[in-house]
C-alpha cells in the first residue's frame, strides 16, 4: 500500500463498518435470535469478540506488512490465495449489494415513491465510482469526519428516545433460555463485522504497534453502541423480535421530538446514514480493488471498480425479489462472515507455525 | 482534466437525484388532515365511516391576514385507505396525513374491536407515531365537527389535552406508537384518551382501557391520577379530602413531585401479590374561616386523611382494571417477568389467569410540605 493511516483513521474505519451494520438491521437479527436476552447476549458476544481480537492481534504480529490475502499465498501458494480472494470479493460484493438495496428501498418507500429505482441506484453507484477515482486515502480521511457525526447522531437517537423506553420490557433478562442466549447465541458474534476488516488493517497502519490498541478500542466502542441500540429497541418496541419492518433504527428516529420546535427529525438522520453508507460502500469497493489487484496482474485495479459497480447495478436490477436481498443480508452474511473468520484464523495459525518452522 | 471530470460527475449525480423534483407536490397543492375520525356506519356494505378534519387557509378574514379554518368531511367505506381515496376524489388538493395529530375512534366501534384499521394506520408513513389516540363517547364525526367550530387551529387543540395532563393528571399521554406497541407482545395493555362533548366544548377526562383490540371500559379522572402515579408520569394534581377541622367543607390538597413509585410483584400459593409503594408531596390549598394547620397534630391528621383517600382510590382503580376489565395497563406483567430469568421458566405461569385474581397491597406515604402563604387563620 502506497499510503499509511493513523490511529484515529483506523478506528473510524472499523467503526464505520460496525455503525452501518447497526443501522442495517444487525441489532434486529440479534434480537430475533436471543429475544429479551439480546442485551446480555451482546455483552457476552462482545467479550468473545474481544478475545478473538486479542487472538488475531497475536497472530498478525508476525505479519505486520501483509494482509490475509498475502498470508494465504505464503501458506498455500497461489491457489489458496485465489480461493480466499474470491471468497472475500464475494463477501464485500454481497455487502455492497445489500447496503445499496437497503438504502434505495428505504428512500423509495419514504421519500421517493414515484422515482425510478434506477435513478436512486445511480445516486449511490456514481458517488462510489467518483470516490474510487479519488482514491482510498481520501475515502479513509473523509470517513474519520463522517464517523464522528454518525456516532453523535446515534447518541442523539438514544437521548431523544429515552423518554419512551420501558425498562420492564427487557425481562426475562436471559431471553428464551440459556442455550439460546449463550450457546446458540454465540453465533451473534457475526454482528461484529469489523473483525473481518482487522485482517486487512495491519499493512495500512503507519505504526504497526498500534494495531492491538486500535482493534480493542474499535471492538469495545462497537460493542457499546450495539448494546445501547439493542437495549433501546427492546425497551421501546416490544414487537421487534417478531415483526418485519423497513429499518428498526428509522422507526426510532420517528419517535424523536425535542419539545415543540424540533420534530420530524428523521430526514436529518437518513441524510447522515446515507453519507455513512457511501463511506462504507466505498471502503468495501476499495477492498475489492485491492484483492483483485493481488489476485491478478493488474496494476491499476481501481479502473476495474467501474466494472464491478456495473455488475452490482445489474444484479440489483435483475433480482428485484426482496427475499433474495433479505437472504443475503441475514443468513448469507451471518454464516459467510463466520466461515471467513474461521478460515482466515486457520490460515493465520498455519502461517504462524510455518514462519516459526522457517525461522528454526 | 481530472478535476473537470469530477465536477461534471458531481453535477450529473445531483441532477439525476432531483429529476423527479419537477412533479413534487408543493404545500399549496396539498390539503392537510389534522384529525381522523372512525365510526361505525349505517351501511351494511360499507361498515366503516371515515371522517377527516382538514385545515384550510382562510383569506377572507377582516384583518387581511391568512387564518386557518378547519372543516370536516365524512365518507362511508370498507377500509381506511379506500375511504381516503374516496375523499381524495372529492378534494381538489391531495390529502396529506403528515400533520395529523389525532385519531378519534368512537366508543361504539372501539368496544367491537379496532383490529381492522389500527395496524393500517400505524403502517401509514405519513401518520406520525406521536399522533394522539382518542376515544369519543359520541360519534367521532360529531366530535370533529364540534372541534372545527370551537378552534381555529385544531391540531394544537388535540395536543392541549396532553398539556393539561401536567397540571391535572386527569389524562395521560396516549400516542399511536405506544398504543401499537401495547397491542403487540407488550407487558401492558393499550390506552387511549377518553373524550366527550360537554355543552359547547370538548372535554377529555379519564382513559379508555383496552383488552387487546377491544375497549374494556373507562377510567375516571381520579383513576387516571392513580395510573399516572403508578407509572411515574405524575407531575401535579389537586384532590379533595375529608376536612377533620371543618367536616362540611372538603379540604383541597395539592399533590406534587413524588419519588418514583415502587412496584413488586410476587407469586405466593399461586396467587399474585402486587405491592405498590407510592409517595407524594402534599400542600394544603384550602383556607376556610377558622383554620389551623400549623400544629404537628393537625398536620399528622391531614396526612393520614390524604393517605386514606389515596389508598382507597388506588384500591378502586386497581380492582377495576384487574377484576372488572382484566387489563394490565400499568404493566405489572413486566415486574412479574423480572422474577424469572428465562422465558422457559415463565411459560409455567399464565399471566392472563393470574392477574384477575391478584391481591394488592398499597402503601401510600405523603409529606405535607406547606400550607402555602398562611397555615393558620
Amino acid at each position: 500500500m502506497e499510503f499509511k493511516i493513523g490511529k484515529y483513521q483506523a478506528i473510524s474505519f472499523i467503526l464505520i463498518v460496525m455503525i452501518n451494520k447497526i443501522l442495517l438491521n444487525i441489532p434486529k437479527e440479534i434480537i430475533k435470535q436471543s429475544q429479551t436476552g439480546a442485551a446480555i447476549n451482546v455483552i457476552f458476544t462482545c467479550i468473545l469478540a474481544l478475545l478473538l481480537t486479542l487472538f488475531i492481534c497475536s497472530l498478525v504480529k508476525k505479519f505486520p506488512d501483509e494482509d490475509i490475502i498475502d498470508i494465504s499465498k505464503f501458506v498455500g501458494s497461489k491457489p489458496l490465495q485465489v480461493l480466499l480472494g474470491i471468497a472475500y470479493i464475494l463477501f464485500f460484493s454481497s455487502i455492497i449489494i445489500t447496503v445499496i438495496y437497503e438504502f434505495t428501498n428505504l428512500l423509495q418507500v419514504i421519500y421517493f415513491p414515484t422515482t425510478s429505482v434506477y435513478l436512486l441506484l445511480l445516486s449511490f453507484i456514481i458517488p462510489m465510482a467518483v470516490a474510487s477515482k479519488i482514491g482510498f486515502k481520501s475515502i479513509l480521511k473523509t470517513n474519520t469526519i463522517i464517523t464522528i457525526f454518525i456516532l453523535l447522531s446515534l447518541i442523539v437517537i438514544f437521548l431523544g428516545t429515552i423518554t419512551n423506553l420501558r425498562i420492564t420490557r427487557i425481562y426475562p433478562i436471559l431471553g428464551t433460555n440459556i442455550n439460546n442466549t449463550f450457546i446458540k447465541g454465540s453465533i451473534n458474534i457475526f454482528g461484529y463485522g469489523g473483525l473481518i476488516y482487522l485482517f486487512f488493517l495491519s499493512p495500512l497502519l503507519k505504526n504497526k504497534k498500534d494495531f492491538k490498541k486500535i482493534a480493542i478500542i474499535s471492538i469495545l466502542i462497537s460493542g457499546l453502541f450495539l448494546l445501547f441500540t439493542i437495549t433501546i429497541l427492546l425497551t421501546i418496541f416490544p414487537f421487534i423480535s417478531h415483526s418485519e419492518e423497513i429499518l428498526s433504527m428509522y422507526l426510532l428516529t420517528r419517535c424523536i421530538e425535542f419539545g415543540e420546535f424540533i420534530q420530524r427529525t428523521d430526514a436529518i438522520f437518513i441524510f447522515l446514514w446515507i453519507i455513512s453508507g457511501f463511506s462504507y460502500l466505498s471502503i468495501s469497493l476499495n477492498f475489492i480493488n485491492i484483492i483483485f489487484e493481488k489476485l491478478t496482474t493488474c496494476n491499476k485495479s481501481k479502473n476495474y471498480s467501474y466494472s464491478f459497480l456495473g455488475i452490482f447495478f445489474a444484479i440489483i436490477i435483475l433480482f428485484k425479489n426482496q427475499s433474495l436481498f433479505k437472504f443475503l443480508e441475514t443468513y448469507f452474511y451471518k454464516y459467510f462472515i463466520l466461515g471467513l473468520l474461521f478460515i482466515s484464523l486457520i490460515i493465520l495459525i498455519i502461517a504462524n507455525k510455518k514462519k516459526k518452522g522457517n525461522s528454526i | 482534466m481530472k478535476k473537470k471530470l469530477l465536477i461534471i460527475t458531481c453535477i450529473l449525480t445531483i441532477l439525476l437525484a432531483f429529476t423527479k423534483s419537477y412533479d413534487v407536490k408543493g404545500t399549496e397543492e396539498l390539503s392537510y388532515i389534522i384529525a381522523i375520525g372512525l365510526d361505525k356506519s349505517d351501511s351494511e356494505k360499507e361498515p366503516l365511516s371515515l371522517t377527516i378534519q382538514i385545515a384550510k387557509p382562510d383569506t377572507t378574514g377582516e384583518t387581511g391576514g391568512t387564518t386557518i379554518k378547519t372543516e370536516t368531511e365524512t365518507v362511508n367505506c370498507n377500509s381506511f385507505n379506500l375511504g381516503l381515496s374516496m375523499l381524495n376524489l372529492e378534494n381538489v388538493n391531495e390529502l396529506n396525513l403528515s400533520h395529523c395529530t389525532a385519531i378519534v375512534i368512537s366508543e361504539e366501534i372501539a368496544k367491537e374491536g379496532i383490529e381492522n384499521f389500527i395496524n393500517t394506520l400505524t403502517n401509514n408513513i405519513e401518520i406520525r407515531p406521536t399522533c394522539n389516540m382518542l376515544i369519543s363517547q359520541c360519534k367521532a364525526s360529531e366530535l370533529l365537527e364540534k372541534a372545527s367550530t370551537i378552534e381555529d387551529i385544531s391540531s394544537k387543540f388535540y395536543s392541549s389535552f396532553i398539556n393539561s395532563a401536567k397540571i391535572t393528571s386527569y389524562v395521560t399521554n396516549c400516542q399511536l406508537s405506544s398504543f401499537f406497541a401495547s397491542l403487540h407482545g407488550d407487558v401492558t395493555e393499550p390506552l387511549a384518551l377518553y373524550t366527550f362533548i360537554k355543552n359547547d366544548t370538548i372535554e377529555s377526562i379519564g382513559l379508555a382501557v383496552f383488552k387487546d383490540y377491544k375497549m374494556a371500559g373507562r377510567l375516571s379522572g381520579l383513576d387516571t391520577l392513580c395510573y399516572n402515579l403508578l407509572t411515574n408520569e405524575f407531575e401535579e394534581a389537586t384532590i379533595e379530602v375529608y376536612n377533620p377541622q371543618n367536616p362540611s367543607i372538603p379540604l383541597a390538597v395539592h399533590l406534587s413531585g413524588p419519588t418514583e413509585s415502587k412496584i413488586k410483584v410476587s407469586l405466593e400459593n399461586n396467587v399474585l401479590k402486587i405491592k405498590c409503594d407510592i409517595s407524594v408531596n402534599s400542600a394544603i390549598l384550602s383556607a376556610s374561616k377558622n383554620y389551623d394547620f400549623s400544629t404537628e397534630n393537625s398536620r399528622k391528621e391531614i396526612e393520614a386523611e390524604i393517605n386514606k383517600f389515596l389508598k382507597e382510590s388506588f384500591s378502586t382503580f386497581l380492582n377495576k382494571t384487574s377484576k372488572e376489565y382484566n387489563s394490565d395497563i400499568i404493566g405489572f406483567k413486566g415486574y412479574f417477568n423480572k422474577n424469572y430469568l428465562t422465558q422457559d421458566e415463565l411459560n409455567n405461569y399464565n399471566w392472563n389467569t393470574l392477574y384477575p385474581k391478584a391481591e394488592f397491597e398499597i402503601n401510600v406515604t405523603n409529606y405535607l410540605t406547606s400550607g402555602f402563604l398562611f397555615s393558620k387563620n
